[in-house]
């Protein structure tokens, strides 16, 4: 008995694989569901702001009955994975975020669709901020409408500032009193609780910035040349990477163990430059929540030059569904969506009339300030399509200048050094 | 099913055994033909292809280009592979040994008549019937320098704690100490297996002779269960090449300091999945493959010194 | 004497129970953290017991990630992994220990090959397989290439070498044919081959973290295994999360492990020592 079960279980165990295996392939979307709708499919990461995106999905569909989007979540770590292998075959999603470094990367491989005529009437030179436009510009043409920016930060711990009785932070801060205050808290605090965490990879959000402040480049406009070993440039990294030097910031191997947004987040930390997408995940932890606040970044040398760095809607060029993409896609870029985006609480909506969405949903905390710096701010470098074997040699050298093997200046004239050869080798010199 | 033939269905002797004969190596072939279909499919096919991508630069839209032997002298002059390769030869040298003293004495004492072996044996071989990642996420967490158990624990005896996952001179030896730790069962079981397959008469006639346990231990054991540490030890070298489960989650791509407690398997995954350089991993790939070889190789030649068959 | 024996005993004990604690004890803080609060689980000094006992832990995982579709599909694709592996091993180990086929040595020794060469060989091939059969993101891709081992093979056809010849030869005189042989006779008496191989393969199964982790990524088509390092992302500030997410995916082996205790460990035995 026993063994005609296996038997059985055998052969129908080949028969549903021979079916699962032929069912897999050839089975292309066309497009569009059973009741002749046509089919979107947006591809996006983040859970938090799939369900508001699903909100506004919701609202979309009422003002267009013949259309249904669907949303395809990936986790940030899969994300491009995905949609890289998705789109080798054949079958990626419409409409697809995107964030500037990796833009003009599928920009230049053809992979996502010249949008410039066809968001026109969205005036986004007018209605969204000159960094985000640029930064999905390539070659002239624009690949991706803005949908939302970040910037940065410092958040503080008022528990530990009441504890080593140190003033707050305020927004008009300098890196002098930021140096000031660290050495204060140091003494007020206790063992295994740090003034302010400087990260070897926290660039975005902390040294970059000051490097423009103070001067200094990452990168030039045209991409042929790189600014590590400008003095500036090599002046500003070395005021935050001094913290780590001088015991006020935990130390690489610390930081390598245990993120600085984790030791925030377990009140071990009084001091965190980071952009305000973290705020949910703030507000979600016992210790932290209800515990901090944020003000204007310390500015270097007189300016306040932050990072900015965003996502836009990009639509895959290989789309079935051409024209309900542009229509949903300007739709995404306009007013409504953008409201509804912002007052979902989870990101700064991009388009400029939205911005204060997000501020107005948390009023007990200083949120104005992620707004108040656009102007000047900086898109996030470096923008190139080989963007990922430069960050590589970047991060590498960095986290060997950060675990004390080479100097800063050492360290930098090596990435210079490198970074020059692979411009040198893309501009074909 | 049985029954004598009718004499209208005799059939020549001959025929008999041909018709028969036929009919055994068609249902032969049946029997064999999905594994071999599978295995053709997914293995041998498979290894033609992997050779021939190791003579290729593949990109991450999967477009292969012929670079003939530049993947090879990549690997020749590539510091992270011979870091790979020699953390993975630390591994062994660490690992291995320890391991396998560790677990002759905790099988030496569960061979000894005593109560309750099987609920030692059980609980021993926990570590290895779990899911390695899930038990390096937990590890990770005790060894975590700032809210660590392990660092209250050395807090205990005085010692200072450290950052032991985040500095890359003292990471790989944490993940060592795992390793030791979940391997202890499945070495113990396979000596137990070995030890009371000795016969007893071994050791009455030692004890007759008048030597001590100690000394039966190291002159009738040892050399009896040979052939399982010899065992141990091949599957432990072989092993360290296997490793990534525990290095991905202990220290893992967003620490600083992966790129150099790599070991050749975490090494081949990152060329191929992570830095997309898929052509280079399967040259990585074919080195291990003939490393594995010469260490196979090398064992069993060196076997037949030491290993004490029956 | 006798008190030497207790002593000796006593000494034996000891060494074991110490042994014991540092193998259990990581499981015991596993579980302990999954039932604390994120801020209580970075407490310095550590806490043992939660103080504030809740399993918010649980609940948080599975809002973040579809944990209860993941847990199908790792069971799913254990079963079918167990069911279809032994099946296919058994039914060609049988032809190989059994029946003189034209062909069968050079198959074999292709077989036994494939057992000497590294996993990692295979990858990037069976990956690139997959996604031209358009198979990315799907569960069939989790256990197809798992389906065909020639560990499996390799393992059965040296249970099914062991038995008598006699019994096959009485009943191929008597008219049988092989299936019949196969279903009736050997395999009745492969049963402890069957079990160790089956337990062999579950814990491969559900344990199996590379192959998972490169070839879905979409959240319900995910493993326990790649769900766990996605936690450690994602959640790489929330312990007791992460520690739940480990409990859920040990348990369900553990309790196997319990229940077939015996069969695990003779299982290794065979498996090790025999190869």
């Amino acid at each position: 008995m026993r063994k005609n079960w296996k038997k059985l279980i055998a052969l129908g165990l080949a028969l549903t694989m021979t079916v699962s295996v032929f069912s897999g392939c050839g089975n292309k979307d066309d497009g569009k569901t059973k009741d002749g709708k046509t089919k979107l499919v947006m591809a996006l990461w983040d859970e938090e702001q799939n369900k508001v995106m699903k909100e506004m999905i919701k609202v979309y569909e009422e003002e267009n009955p013949d259309v249904t989007v669907e949303t395809q979540l990936t986790t940030w770590a899969e994300y491009w994975t995905k949609i890289e292998a998705s789109i080798t075959g054949g079958d990626a999603a419409d409409i697809i975020w995107v964030n500037a470094l990796k833009a003009v990367g599928y920009a230049e491989s053809g992979v996502l669709m010249d949008i410039t005529e066809a968001v026109a009437d969205l005036d986004v030179e007018n209605n969204f901020p000159r960094a985000l436009v640029d930064g999905y510009t390539y070659d002239g043409k624009l690949y991706a409408v803005p949908k939302d920016f970040d910037t940065n930060g410092l958040f503080y711990n008022k528990e530990l500032f009441d504890k080593a009785g140190v003033a707050y932070p305020t927004d008009d801060w300098t890196m002098e009193d930021l140096k000031a205050a660290a050495i204060e808290l140091q003494a007020g605090l206790e063992d295994g609780e740090y003034p302010i965490a400087a990260a070897y990879n926290s660039g975005q959000t902390t040294y970059e910035g000051s490097v423009y402040a103070n001067g200094g480049y990452i990168l030039n406009e045209d991409r042929t040349e790189t600014g590590w070993n400008d003095p500036k440039t090599v002046e500003a990294v070395q005021a935050w990477y001094g913290f780590v030097e001088e015991g006020i910031s935990p130390t690489s191997e610390q930081m390598a163990d245990t993120l600085p947004d984790t030791m925030f987040e377990g009140g071990k930390l009084a001091m965190l430059m980071v952009g305000n997408y973290m705020i949910s995940t703030f507000e979600q932890n016992e210790v932290i929540n209800g515990k901090f606040d944020v003000v204007r970044r310390p500015s270097f040398n007189g300016k306040k030059t932050d990072i900015i760095n965003g996502l836009g809607y990009a639509v895959n060029a290989a789309t079935k569904n051409e024209e309900e993409a542009i229509k949903f896609l300007n739709w995404l870029g306009g007013e409504e969506a953008m409201r509804l985006q912002g007052q979902g609480g989870t990101v700064i909506s991009a388009r400029n009339d939205a911005q204060h969405y997000f501020a107005e949903t948390r009023p007990e905390l200083n949120l104005d300030i992620f707004t108040m710096d656009l102007e000047e701010a900086k898109m996030l470098e470096p923008r190139v399509p080989y963007y990922s074997d430069l960050m590589t040699v970047q991060r590498e050298i960095l986290a060997e200048v950060w675990a004390g093997n080479i100097t800063l200046e050492e360290g930098t004239n090596q990435i210079a050094e490198k970074w020059q050869d692979v411009l040198d080798e893309k501009n074909g010199k | 099913m049985s029954g004598k033939n009718d004499s209208s269905k005799v059939y020549s002797y001959k025929e008999k055994n041909g018709k028969r004969q036929r009919n055994d190596w068609i249902a032969a072939y049946i029997f064999i033909a999905p594994l071999v279909i599978g295995l053709a499919a997914f293995y041998v096919w498979p290894f033609i292809q992997n050779v021939w991508f190791s003579f290729n630069d593949v990109n991450k839209f999967n477009v292969a280009t012929f670079n003939g032997l530049d993947n090879y002298k990549k690997l020749f002059s590539d510091p992270a592979l011979w870091g790979a390769l020699w953390n993975t030869v630390k591994y062994i040298i660490i690992v291995v040994p320890i391991s396998i003293f560790l677990s002759i004495v905790v099988a030496a004492l569960l061979n000894a008549s005593i109560k309750g072996k099987s609920i030692y044996r059980t609980l021993y071989f926990l570590p290895t019937v779990t899911m390695p990642v899930a038990v390096s996420l937990t590890w990770r967490w005790i060894f975590n320098g700032d809210y660590g158990l392990f660092n209250e624990f050395l807090g205990l005896f005085g010692m200072k704690g450290h950052a032991w996952l985040g500095d890359a001179n003292t990471a790989l030896y944490m993940i060592m100490i795992v390793a030791v730790w979940s391997g202890i069962g499945y070495n113990v079981i396979i000596l137990l297996a070995g030890m009371q397959g000795i016969s007893r008469s071994y050791y009455e006639a030692a004890a007759i002779d008048g030597a001590s346990s100690v000394r039966q231990f190291f002159k009738i054991t040892i050399p009896l269960v040979s052939p399982s540490i010899f065992f141990i030890l091949i599957t432990g070298m072989i092993g360290a090449f296997q490793v990534f489960d525990s290095i991905f989650m202990m220290v893992g791509p967003e620490n600083p300091i992966y790129p150099k407690v790599l070991t050749m398997n975490a090494l081949f995954y990152r060329n191929a999945f992570e830095t997309g350089y898929k052509g280079y991993a399967s040259a990585i790939s074919m080195f291990m493959f003939v490393i594995i070889m010469i260490i196979t190789v090398i064992q069993l030649i060196g076997q037949k010194k030491w290993v004490h068959y029956d | 004497m006798k008190g030497n024996r207790a002593k000796k005993n006593l000494i034996v004990h000891i060494v074991l129970l110490l042994g014991v604690g540092i193998t259990v004890f990581p499981f015991l803080w596993m579980v302990l953290t999954s039932f604390k609060l994120p801020g209580e689980s970075m407490a310095i000094p550590p806490t043992f017991f939660p103080e504030h006992f809740t399993a918010e832990a649980y609940s948080k995982i599975f809002e973040t990630l579809p944990f209860a579709k993941i847990y199908m599909n790792t069971i799913y694709t254990t079963i079918i992994t167990v069911v279809g592996q032994v099946a296919i091993c058994t039914l060609a180990a049988y032809a190989f220990a059994r029946i003189n086929f034209p062909g069968k040595n050079f198959i074999f020794i292709i077989i036994l090959s494939i057992l000497m060469v590294p996993g990692q060989i295979f990858l990037i091939p069976q990956y690139l397989l997959i996604q031209k059969l358009g198979l990315i993101n799907t569960l069939t891709a989790l256990f197809l290439p798992g389906l065909f081992s020639a560990f499996g093979t390799f393992l059965m056809r040296q249970f099914f070498m062991s038995l008598p010849k006699e019994l096959e030869e009485a009943a191929l005189l008597d008219g049988c044919n092989r299936f019949q042989i196969f279903n009736k006779i050997m395999l009745p008496l492969v049963k402890p081959g069957i079990v160790a191989l089956s337990i062999f393969v579950a814990r491969f199964a559900w344990n199996d973290f590379m192959w998972p982790l490169i070839i879905n990524s979409d959240p319900d088509k995910l493993k326990l295994a790649p769900a766990l390092s996605l936690l450690r992302g994602q959640y790489a500030n929330n312990f007791p999360g992460q520690m739940a997410g480990a409990v859920i995916s040990v348990i369900p082996m553990v309790i196997l492990f319990f229940i077939f205790q015996r069969q695990f460990i003779e299982g290794v035995a065979h498996t090790g020592v025999k190869g």
